[in-house]
């Protein structure tokens, strides 16, 4: 309890990912995320946290003549996420979020292969304020919730063993997340 | 290879804000170059307006402590720049030098605050000939203490450290002493002492009751506090007073105090006119409550302009030629003493019993004020009970800072962590008590360590140290000792209860041969690390005790500070010098100083500009009064203008003149309301006034409220303007560069509050149900 009101940001998200490899094969994935991260106290400017995807393989292309498309697959993501944050206030419209990403891919990627991938990657994204903005003596609440649209970009590159005719163990991911998420704190709470 | 550049992009984006946490250093202070010699004492003035525009919290009760959305009193400080012989140089041949004595209407004075005014005025006044104070309001600013225990979680509603609020205050403060040494005329300056009972209370009677009580054999304790003799009791005089009063019911409370109330009164040598005054007493001046969303001075800033208005009127009866001179503006400054366990008899905690309290305490102040020999004010009392009137013709001064980290030795704490927050502190204290006061143990720890401050408990246990972070307890503390003519004045960055001011007192004495009740404490002076309480005080860990961060040794290392520089300002000669000074004491001039807060949660409290508007009135009422026997009118007064970062408070970069002010309507120039008084303006520089920031209404600004609650004798005095049927006969101006707003009011004209605008205006809704009408108007 105490940690969830430590300047948390709790988000539902709908996202969209692209795997690209050297070879030009590529999927497309859509899912939906759960994504919670820590402000870390003291200075509340940076955050730890965790993600988890679950996405579907939307479409492919140049998959391996050998290999079956896969579209319809499943893919799984679980990641640790760390940077800097800073949620926007009663008092504040936007705030900023630049954060770097580790984690790990399992499931389809490009092919009907389910296989495991590790992820190590960043993401940026402005952290925007649902509501009317209140002055300084209306937004000091014991413990003050606020509601974000969080529109996000990242970029990942993976290690994979993406299959035999592949040259290559290194692809590339880039995606979209657009989240609905809450800003929880309290001033009790360091 | 490839994948290089993104490499590169990934370690730059993990790198984000790593680097080193300095916001930003204070450079290192060198000496300033002593005057020309010269004769006789020079003596200059200068009122500063530090409130901050709405927005930033207050500071002193912890969580509880609200974002303000306005100010009843505007907070300020008054500054005596004073050039006087006296200091000797290091061959010993005299010294003329230039001092600063500046007490403010703050909550306490953080250490980069003295250091940032320090660096400002250098090479006119010099760091070490500053007495930068606070008066301990508790409806002051926080955001400008460097220490993680002060600007961070639980230190208020809204912490954090904020740069802009240390650059507003240090900037103004530091203009004053500025303009003030550019003022300079010839002076006297004289002490008048005198004594004041019935109006102060011991609010930790238990723990004083401990003092002298022989702790030194408790077989539960390790400590061993030094026999100290306890406070003298009262004298008999001092008794009778008692027997009327607030305090004839209250008891043992009201005897455990200091009564002493000693005044430096400055007024220019040739024409006598009052300059000012500087009074010493010991009140935690704290009547309003925790939850005051204004910025106020409290019962001091009452007190103060009580006495500024009681030194013109004075000067004006004496001297009727005078009367109207612009240069009448005395100011009448207040330095808390050994105030940490003493507290003014209060009841009701509001802005009125504020008034009461801090009126009473100038008609006693002015006793002690060395006053010409006319005194026509109603209600003062004669001038008969000053008990010395001693003229200043030298001022010397003494100043060390103490790192207080490399004194665990001496202060007997563990040198890995020497400072702890006790678990009483999170109580408050006895006269207000904190939110939590019910859910936190009462008792001390006699089972675990802690680290040589047994037995106090860390209010949060081990978590104390890694949540305050590395600068999260302060450290630096410079001490000063003053000589002004046959006073002593020892500068402690602390609130020293009034047993443990005794005891430094008693130092002073030993060291420099001064008469006991001539040595005084000027507490929260030029750094701030919470109370000190008597070594005795310290084992009941009650709200003083476990506020005193360095341990039950703090007392002694001060005493023995403290006499030291007695010893080097008396030449030595004067008593018996004691053993030398205690490790950590740094020399002066100054070191740089890092500035290294890491306790900012968002960003800036102080209110940014967003661009400025024209005022538009919205709406006026007279609200119920207050006094039924009274018929002064209260009026409410709703407009809209500029965002708080722009109104006049924000945007002024020294001293900010009246924003609203009472004029008769029609009439270019603000009323006054006594003949006799220049100053006797209605205007927001008094305490008639309660201004909010109300709400922001998008385009159209901001929407502000204004109460006016005029005193009887205001309200009579302009109550003789002719009546003129269905027009009102006055009007409230707000100062704007472009366009003023003028909004017309009367007794008989200004229609009654409705309901809602009665609860809007008194600040009595729920703000996410606001009246919107009633805030940004249609």
């Amino acid at each position: 309890m105490l940690v969830t009101l430590s300047g948390c940001v709790h988000s539902l998200a709908g996202t969209g990912a692209s795997v690209v490899s050297p070879s030009r094969r590529s999927a497309w994935l859509a899912g939906v995320a759960v994504r919670d991260d820590l402000n870390v106290p003291r200075n509340y400017q940076y955050f730890v946290g965790t993600e988890a995807i679950l996405a579907t393989q939307a479409a492919t292309r140049n998959a391996p003549n050998d290999r079956a498309t896969g579209q319809g697959q499943a893919a799984e993501h679980f990641g640790i996420n760390a940077g800097w944050q800073r949620a926007p206030q009663a008092s504040e419209t936007v705030g900023w979020r630049i954060g770097s990403r580790l984690g790990v891919w399992h499931g389809a990627l490009g092919d009907a292969s389910s296989r495991w991938a590790v992820n190590l990657g960043a993401d940026v994204a402005p952290l925007i304020r649902i509501g009317t903005t209140l002055p300084p003596w209306e937004a000091d609440e014991t413990i003050s919730e606020n509601l974000l649209l969080i529109p996000s970009l990242f970029v990942d590159p993976l290690v994979a063993r993406l299959g035999a005719s592949e040259q290559s163990h290194y692809a590339f991911s880039y995606g979209v997340m657009l989240s609905i998420g809450v800003s929880l704190s309290s001033t009790l709470v360091p | 290879m490839k994948s290089a550049p993104l490499l590169l992009t990934l370690v730059s984006l993990l790198g984000v804000g790593c680097g080193n946490p300095t916001l930003f250093q204070i450079p290192p202070l060198g000496a300033t170059a002593p005057l020309p010699a010269g004769e006789g004492t020079l003596v200059g003035t200068a009122r500063v307006d530090i409130t901050p525009p709405p927005g930033p919290s207050t500071w002193g009760h912890g969580p509880d402590a609200l974002a303000t959305q306005g100010y009843w009193t505007r907070l300020q400080c008054r500054v005596f720049v004073i050039e006087a012989n006296g200091g000797k140089g290091s061959h010993g041949e005299p010294l003329r030098e230039r001092y600063a004595i500046v007490p403010c209407d703050l909550p306490a004075i953080s250490y980069s605050l003295f250091r940032e005014v320090a660096h400002r005025v250098e090479g006119v006044v010099a760091g070490d000939h500053i007495l930068l104070t606070a008066t301990h309001t508790h409806a002051g600013p926080g955001h400008y203490f460097e220490s993680g225990v002060y600007s961070g979680f639980l230190s208020t509603r809204r912490a954090g450290f904020d740069t802009d609020m240390l650059a507003m205050l240090s900037a103004r403060i530091g203009r004053g002493i500025l303009e003030a040494a550019k003022r300079t005329v010839p002076a006297k300056l004289q002490w008048g002492d005198t004594r004041v009972v019935g109006m102060t209370r011991n609010r930790s009677p238990q723990a004083f009751a401990l003092n002298g009580a022989g702790l030194t054999n408790n077989p539960a304790s390790s400590v061993t506090c030094p026999l100290a003799a306890p406070l003298p009791p009262l004298s008999d005089a001092d008794l009778a007073q008692l027997r009327i009063g607030a305090c004839a019911d209250i008891g043992a409370a009201c005897k455990e105090v200091d009564p002493r109330l000693s005044t430096l009164t400055v007024r220019e040598a040739a024409s006598e006119r009052p300059l000012g005054s500087i009074t010493f007493f010991a009140m935690h001046p704290t009547v309003l409550p925790a939850h005051t969303r204004l910025f106020g001075g409290d019962v001091f800033a009452v007190a103060s302009r009580e006495l500024e208005r009681m030194m013109r009127v004075n000067w004006a009866n004496w001297a009727a030629d005078h009367a109207e001179s612009p240069d009448s503006d005395p100011l009448a400054a207040i330095v808390n003493t050994n105030e940490g366990d003493i507290v003014p008899v209060w009841s009701a905690g509001d802005v009125a019993e504020a008034q009461a309290v801090g009126s009473q305490l100038a008609l006693a102040a002015l006793r002690a004020h060395i006053e010409l020999p006319v005194t026509t004010i109603a209600s003062a009392p004669p001038l008969t009970t000053i008990a010395t009137a001693s003229p200043v013709t030298t001022i010397a001064t003494a100043l060390v800072e103490a790192d207080m980290a490399r004194a665990a030795g001496f202060l007997k704490v563990d040198p890995a962590r020497p400072a702890e927050l006790g678990q009483g502190s999170s109580h408050g204290g006895s006269d207000h008590t904190t939110s939590i006061d019910d859910i936190v143990s009462r008792l001390p720890d006699w089972a675990s360590s802690t680290g040589g401050q047994d037995p106090k408990t860390p209010v949060l246990g081990c978590l104390d140290h890694p949540l305050a972070g590395a600068t999260g307890f302060p450290a630096m503390m410079p001490f000063s000792l003053w000589h002004i003519g046959d006073h002593w004045i020892a500068g402690v960055p602390a609130e020293l209860t009034v047993t443990t001011g005794f005891h430094v007192r008693n130092a002073i004495v030993a060291a420099t041969g001064a008469k006991l009740d001539n040595v005084i404490i000027a507490g929260l002076a030029n750094s701030y690390m919470q109370y000190v309480a008597s070594c005795e005080e310290f084992q009941l860990q009650h709200y003083e005790g476990s506020s005193t961060l360095y341990g039950s040794g703090t007392e002694s290392f001060i005493a023995r500070v403290e006499s030291n520089l007695g010893c080097t300002l008396s030449g030595g000669g004067a008593g018996a010098c004691p053993a030398p000074m205690p490790p950590g004491i740094q020399p002066v001039p100054f070191r740089a100083f890092d500035v290294r807060p890491d306790a900012d949660r968002t960003h800036e409290r102080y209110p940014q500009p967003r661009g400025s508007r024209s005022p538009e009135e919205i709406g006026v009422c007279q609200l119920p009064r207050l006094d039924p026997f009274a018929d002064a009118p209260r009026i409410c007064v709703r407009w809209l203008d500029a965002s708080p970062g722009d109104i006049p408070l924000a945007a002024a970069t020294f001293s900010p003149g009246p924003w609203l002010s009472i004029h008769i309507k029609g009439q270019a120039a603000p009323f006054r309301w006594a003949a006799n008084d220049p100053r006797s303006f209605l205007d927001d520089l008094g305490d008639d006034f309660q201004v909010r920031a109300r709400a922001n209404c998008g385009d159209r600004g901001f929407g502000y409220s204004a109460i006016i609650n005029l005193k009887q004798r205001e309200w009579d005095a302009m109550n003789v303007v002719p009546v003129v049927p269905g027009k009102p006969r006055f009007s409230l101006v707000a100062a704007d560069p472009s366009v003023p707003l003028v909004v017309d009011f009367d007794r008989s004209t200004t229609p009654r509050c409705t309901r809602n605008e009665t609860l809007y205006c008194l600040d009595q809704y729920d703000p996410a149900a606001a009246p919107i009408a009633a805030a940004c108007g249609k």
